[in-house]
């Protein structure tokens, strides 16, 4: 008998997986369990935080991207007028100031050419917060015609405050009647 | 039970031994823990990184992309500034024969716009650019053009390549760009060369050739004039009114005594379609004895005459040797002792008779039932020198046929059309050196009075059918005497009076070289040294070409507007250089703002275009093709030139082609507008080229497209009341011309001598070397752009 452990005190001690045939009180002690699950909780948070930002980053690139072709669509647009056209074209784009992508009237005119619910639906959903700017600078002695386009996304969706941009300029050429 | 509590405590001790707080295991597991966050970080951070820098190349690209776009475009903006400018380096390097070599760039500066973008984006432009010729083949043409060697491959198209590169954040970008070019000539060839070209001008004449349905003779000729008014009561034409006011339509032979006596430069015209006949009236005049006296021009009252008879030469008849000539002689007398009196010539027969044959031509003084008709209470009757019924000629059968004909009224009505401009003021010159192509014959009368030695006289009737040798006899006092010619081959169908040209000929049964006897071809030509008709094959341009085919059908295919399944015609679509959706786009694109109108080379223009006034000096246009896919209106063309139309004239009579306001300025036109910048507006699809301006100088107005198969106007003038002055050509269908003189009647005269538009061709027209411009359009092909890490450079 002097030979056996003393068990109840062993288990003051430590935690001890319960023994197969151990007669004794089995499980988790409140204290292990909150220790255990603040550890988990710990170890847990910057893998949400890495999981959010991640989350984050591929929406902004996807934005990024979205912002980059459709800044290239409205500068493609520009290139294909005639000059005098896209000239006319372009002061008004900038007097319009800073707008909503959804609101240029070519992208609502393909929109409408193309008739679908479903594609305007996503356009609506994918764009709902890119706002475009125009500028442009003439030296009208080379019929040279400088474009610029800015095209805004917010970084967080659900945040205004934050905007990040991509911007593009190109150089049109007029005929210059040699 | 014994080993089985042995066993458990030995676990546990294990276990303390493990686990014990003492040693640190939290801080073991926490950190094991940390660190396979920090891993984890590291991988997502990096994968983080890849993705921002995929990103930011892309950008990148994208930005470099527009940048060297926009170096490309400035580059071709410089090319385009000096391709088409007569001296540079370009204008030789793109006329030279097809190759593919590298072009000097020392032409290229690059615009303040491109430094400033590149110095903004941090961009190094690389230069200079490269760029080379690659892949030029000649430009073909339609079945019938026959290009002559020394003009083969000037014509080309090709591709232009421009490799442009600059550097970007430690990259260097390359961008390669293809334009197509073509060279081309700023002229229509072969059409060029004719001052007016009306290929269906005979649908013109209606079914019978003559009378009230004929729209090409319908100028009402009296007294070596066409009077202003078309009187009622002479004749009954469906088309012209009585009581407006018409005046002809004369093609001016050259202001430019050299240019008068050479084919090649005079302004050719044809009158088709090539598969039919033209008979055109010569206008008559029986008082051309006076006006032929030059002497008389001091007095400063004589009129040119619009007779015509002066293309009446006489190898024309076999009864003449060619070194007659002309006068002015009585051919037989009235009753009362009046002389009726014409141009003619005496016919010496055996036994020193004469007979006398006169021409006549169209014009009220032949009609017998005018008052003062030649014939007016004479012994005899248009009839007893034409024949009547079945034995009178066709068209004079139209005319008088039992009381159902037309009516002799038509016999005042002459060719609204004159082609050889008006008699010529010095008779000893002869007429212009044009050629006129097209189955082109002169209608006119002849009229043939025998004089027997006793006196009285015999008229010598039409009679087709008589047998040749059966020659009139007369007896006077119980002598016979008989009209014997002098040679043994002319037979009496060489003597007897007549309309010539008096049947429908149709080219279509018989050749031209077989035209039938009776018939005079408009066109003399001065080598052959007689009248002849001119074919395709007998066509020359001044720059070599040739026709191979008939010519209506040559320039229809030129200017065919082909289908998606019918086969390129190699014709005016292959050489179209740029495409404008508006006639406003196209003035702009041409610089009219900027009081320039450069065309330079062959354009397209969707719909209408209204062209303004163009008074910007020659060398601010630049000559090409315009055509256009719809009405076209053109105001005054002037190029800086003063005329006052109110007073544009000839010189005076005696010298007035080759002296006087008018040949003075054709003397300044005829250098300064060269084909380099002659302007050619084409109505693509038949729609009406309506002029609104009194002044078009260096113009060629094309309209060979029909709308439909029955005669309209194509080419008109509206809203003009000052005299026309109208250098170039004219290339249509059909002129619709009773339309197109009560135009020109609505006009005062400027010129007491032509009582008519002024249209004169333009030499540089027919240059011996055509004029190219070079167009370079501006879709690319070979797009490829690149991106490779500079020397030296990390990411």
């Amino acid at each position: 008998m002097t030979d056996k452990p003393d068990i109840r005190k062993l288990r003051e001690t430590v935690t001890v997986p319960p023994l197969r045939n151990d007669r004794m009180r089995q499980g988790l002690s409140m204290i292990e369990l909150l220790v255990g699950v603040t550890i988990f909780a710990l170890s847990m948070m910057p893998l949400l935080w890495l999981g959010s930002t991640q989350t984050r980053g591929a929406y902004s690139i996807g934005k990024h991207m979205m912002a980059s072709q459709i800044a290239a669509s409205f500068i493609d647009n520009l290139l294909k007028l005639p000059y005098k056209e896209c000239l006319e074209k372009v002061q008004s784009l900038q007097a319009q100031g800073r707008t909503g992508v959804l609101e240029n009237e070519d992208l609502q005119a393909t929109l409408q050419v193309v008739n679908d619910q479903g594609i305007q639906s996503d356009m609506e959903t994918s764009f709902r917060y890119f706002q475009y700017e125009f500028a442009y600078d003439e030296n009208e002695k080379d019929r040279i015609l400088r474009l610029n386009v800015e095209v805004f996304y917010r970084v967080d969706e659900g945040d205004d405050r934050v905007l990040a941009s991509v911007r593009l300029s190109v150089l049109k050429y007029g005929d210059r009647n040699g | 039970m014994r080993g089985q509590i042995k066993r458990e405590r030995g676990i546990i001790l294990v276990m303390m031994r493990r686990l014990s707080a003492k040693k640190g295991n939290v801080t073991v597991i926490l950190l094991g823990l940390v660190s396979v966050m920090l891993i984890m970080v590291m991988a997502l951070s990096r994968r983080m990184s890849s993705h921002t820098q995929l990103l930011t190349l892309s950008d990148y690209t994208q930005i470099s992309r527009y940048f060297l776009e926009s170096y490309a475009g400035d580059v071709l903006q410089q090319i385009n500034l000096n391709v088409n400018q007569p001296g540079s380096y370009l204008y030789k390097a793109f006329r030279s024969p097809p190759a593919n070599y590298r072009l000097s760039t020392s032409f290229y500066k690059q615009s303040g716009m491109l430094k400033e973008m590149a110095e903004e984006l941090g961009i190094q432009i690389q230069s200079p650019p490269t760029i080379t010729f690659s892949g030029s083949e000649e430009i073909g043409y339609p079945p019938g053009f026959e290009c002559p060697a020394h003009l083969k491959g000037t014509e080309k198209k090709g591709l232009l390549e421009i490799v442009c590169q600059a550097k970007f954040y430690g990259r260097m970008y390359t961008l390669r760009v293809q334009y197509p070019f073509t060279v081309v000539m700023r002229m229509t060839p072969v059409l060029k060369d004719f001052v007016l070209f009306a290929d269906s001008i005979a649908r013109e004449h209606g079914e019978d050739k003559i009378g009230p349905n004929d729209n090409l003779n319908i100028m009402l000729t009296r007294d070596g004039r066409h009077p202003v008014d078309f009187e009622s009561g002479i004749v009954n034409h469906n088309r012209m009114r009585p009581g407006n006011k018409y005046r002809p339509m004369i093609m001016l032979p050259p202001l430019d005594p050299v240019e008068y006596a050479s084919a090649a430069v005079s302004g050719k015209i044809f009158l088709g379609p090539a598969d039919d006949s033209i008979f055109l009236n010569l206008a008559g005049d029986t008082r051309e004895e006076a006006l032929d006296t030059v002497g008389q021009a001091g007095s400063g009252q004589v009129s040119a005459s619009v007779g015509e008879m002066f293309l009446v030469s006489p190898d024309t008849f076999k009864v003449f040797d060619a070194a007659s000539k002309y006068q002015h002689m009585t051919i037989f007398q009235k009753p009362d002792g009046t002389a009726v009196r014409m141009m003619g010539m005496e016919v010496p027969l055996k036994y020193n008779q004469l007979a006398k044959m006169g021409v006549l031509g169209f014009s009220q003084e032949i009609v017998p039932q005018y008052s003062e008709s030649i014939f007016s209470g004479a012994a005899y009757t248009v009839e007893n020198f034409l024949n009547s019924g079945s034995n009178a000629s066709e068209f004079w059968r139209l005319l008088k046929d039992g009381g159902s004909g037309y009516g002799e009224g038509f016999m005042a009505l002459a060719s609204g059309i004159k082609l050889m401009g008006l008699k010529p003021d010095d008779i000893n010159f002869g007429h212009v050196n044009r050629e006129v192509f097209g189955n082109v014959l002169s209608r006119f009368f002849v009229i043939t009075f025998w004089w027997p030695p006793s006196g009285g006289g015999v008229p010598l009737k039409y009679d087709e059918t008589r047998s040749p040798g059966d020659f009139p006899t007369t007896t006077v006092s119980l002598y016979t005497y008989k009209f014997e010619p002098l040679f043994a081959n002319l037979r009496f169908q060489d003597f007897m009076s007549r309309m010539v040209s008096g049947k429908n000929w149709n080219p279509r049964m018989s050749s031209i070289d077989n035209l039938p006897e009776g018939f005079m071809p408009f066109y003399y030509d001065p080598v052959g040294k007689k009248k002849r008709i001119l074919t395709n094959n007998d066509f020359e341009a001044a720059d070599g070409f040739k026709a191979g085919d008939r010519l209506d059908r040559m320039l229809r295919n030129w200017f065919r507007v082909t289908s998606d399944n019918s086969p390129p015609m190699n014709g005016i679509e292959v050489r179209v250089g740029k495409s404008f959706a508006s006639g406003e786009e196209f003035l702009e694109a041409a610089g009219v703002a900027n009081d320039k109108f450069m065309v330079n080379g062959v354009v397209y223009v969707s719909g209408s275009l209204k062209v303004p006034k163009l008074e910007m000096k020659n060398e601010n246009i630049g000559g090409g093709v315009i055509l256009v896919d719809g009405p076209i209106e053109l105001e005054n063309i002037t190029r800086g030139y003063q005329i006052d139309n109110s007073n544009f004239k000839l010189g005076d009579y005696g010298a007035m082609l080759f002296r006087g306001p008018a040949h003075d300025h054709y003397q300044k036109w005829k250098t300064e507008i060269t084909q380099e910048n002659f302007l050619t507006f084409v109505s693509l699809r038949g729609d009406p080229i309506t002029i609104r301006g009194e002044t078009l100088l260096g113009v060629h107005l094309i309209n060979l497209n029909p709308r439909q198969s029955s005669p309209y106007s194509q080419i008109t003038w509206r809203s003009v009341r000052k005299e026309i002055v109208f250098c170039g050509g004219i290339a249509c269908n059909y002129l619709d011309l009773p339309e197109r003189l009560l135009e020109f009647g609505q006009i005062e005269s400027s010129c007491r001598h032509l009582r008519a538009p002024f249209f004169i061709y333009h030499s540089a027209m027919a240059s011996a070397e055509p004029a190219y411009a070079v167009q370079l359009m501006e879709n690319m092909r070979g797009y490829m752009l690149t991106a490779e890490r500079s020397d030296g450079e990390d990411d």
